[in-house]
């Protein structure tokens, strides 16, 4: 086996590892954080083209990328 | 006080028995007073590799039903009189939970220096009733990937627990396959399991040989070398390792790692 089949081995080894990590427990976090988020946003102005990523790395690290245009803030009155 | 470690490691079959009996050997040839537990109750196998099978009269589900004391269920060893084993058989009346070992665990705690119990393969109920009455913990793994998977995910739920601290042990290393790139080196694994490395085992025929007998490792044997070592590193806090390659390396090294892969 030459180095190159080694270190084949080795990155095979790393991504079993990560997916390991990733679980669908983070996954189902992550969707909550993300309805939650997004009601967030809805009480404090108009929201169009709402994109929110949320990401776990493999040592529980959340990442959470929010990309929004608001049409219009509310009124302090009508925030819920 | 004695320090409680479990030797554990997810998958089976990767020597965490043997790693237990040698490495009890060898810290009472360092004249520390070692107890061995077999906490894995039904496929119990650490009295085979004490070599003390005949000698059961009581065992740990006798002192947790209280048929008996903890200590009338010790078992001397031959060589070593500082080295007992607690063994355990195939049924228990009732269900035995972590407290059940922990208490077992104090109550030797103050006669001896060290408490290694031998962890059953899996993650159920028999590794969180081993690793509930511990302090520390050791890893064995191999240089393979299930076996590395599944040390991976025994470091991720002991996180979960107090323990002290987890070290690494990777068993079953083949120096030969190392340089001939045909196995994962040793930096590799503790590179991503990311556990401070306790030792190195080479694979070696006298461990399967002798253990089977239930005889001892001949004195200054590799493998002997190799447990030294890992019980030095224990006590004192050092981090020597065993190097499985060097004596594949070098033309005569070249020579024999050919001769060992055409058998």
């Amino acid at each position: 086996m030459s180095k190159q089949k080694k270190e084949l081995a080795v990155k095979r080894l790393k991504r079993v590892l990560t997916v390991d990590k990733v679980s669908p427990s983070s996954v189902r976090l992550g969707e909550v954080l993300k309805s939650d988020l997004v009601l967030l946003f809805n009480n404090y102005m108009d929201v169009d083209n709402l994109q929110l990523d949320i990401n776990f790395d493999q040592n529980g690290v959340c990442y959470v990328t929010v990309n929004v245009i608001s049409n219009k803030l509310k009124n302090f009155s009508a925030i819920l | 006080m004695a320090r409680k470690i479990v030797i554990c490691s997810g998958k089976g079959g990767v020597g965490k028995t043997a790693v237990c009996a040698n490495l009890g050997m060898s810290l009472a040839k360092m004249g520390l007073r070692t107890v061995l537990i077999d906490t894995d109750i039904g496929l119990n196998n650490l009295d085979v590799a004490m070599g003390i099978e005949n000698k059961i009269v009581y065992d740990i589900i006798d002192v947790i039903e209280n048929r008996c004391r903890v200590k009338q269920a010790l078992i001397p060893d031959a060589m070593y009189d500082n080295l007992c084993t607690l063994a355990s058989h195939g049924q228990a009346a009732k269900k035995i939970t972590g407290a059940n070992i922990k208490y077992i665990v104090n109550c030797l705690a103050e006669s001896f220096d060290y408490i290694l119990l031998d962890c059953p393969a899996g993650i159920e109920v028999g590794f969180h009733r081993a690793v509930a009455a511990s302090d520390e913990a050791i890893i064995v793994t191999t240089p393979h990937i299930s076996s590395i998977r599944d040390a991976d995910k025994v470091v991720s739920i002991l996180n979960n627990y107090m323990i002290g601290s987890m070290s690494l042990i990777i068993n079953r290393v083949r120096g030969d396959l190392i340089l001939n790139y045909e196995m994962l080196d040793i930096d590799n694994i503790i590179e991503l399991l990311g556990i401070m490395p306790l030792g190195v085992v080479p694979e070696s025929d006298d461990i399967s040989a002798y253990t089977s007998m239930g005889a001892r490792l001949k004195s200054g044997s590799e493998a002997q070398k190799a447990f030294d070592i890992l019980a030095h590193n224990l006590h004192y806090g050092t981090q020597k390792m065993y190097d499985c390659t060097s004596k594949f390396k070098g033309v005569l090294g070249k020579i024999k790692r050919n001769l060992k892969r055409m058998g």
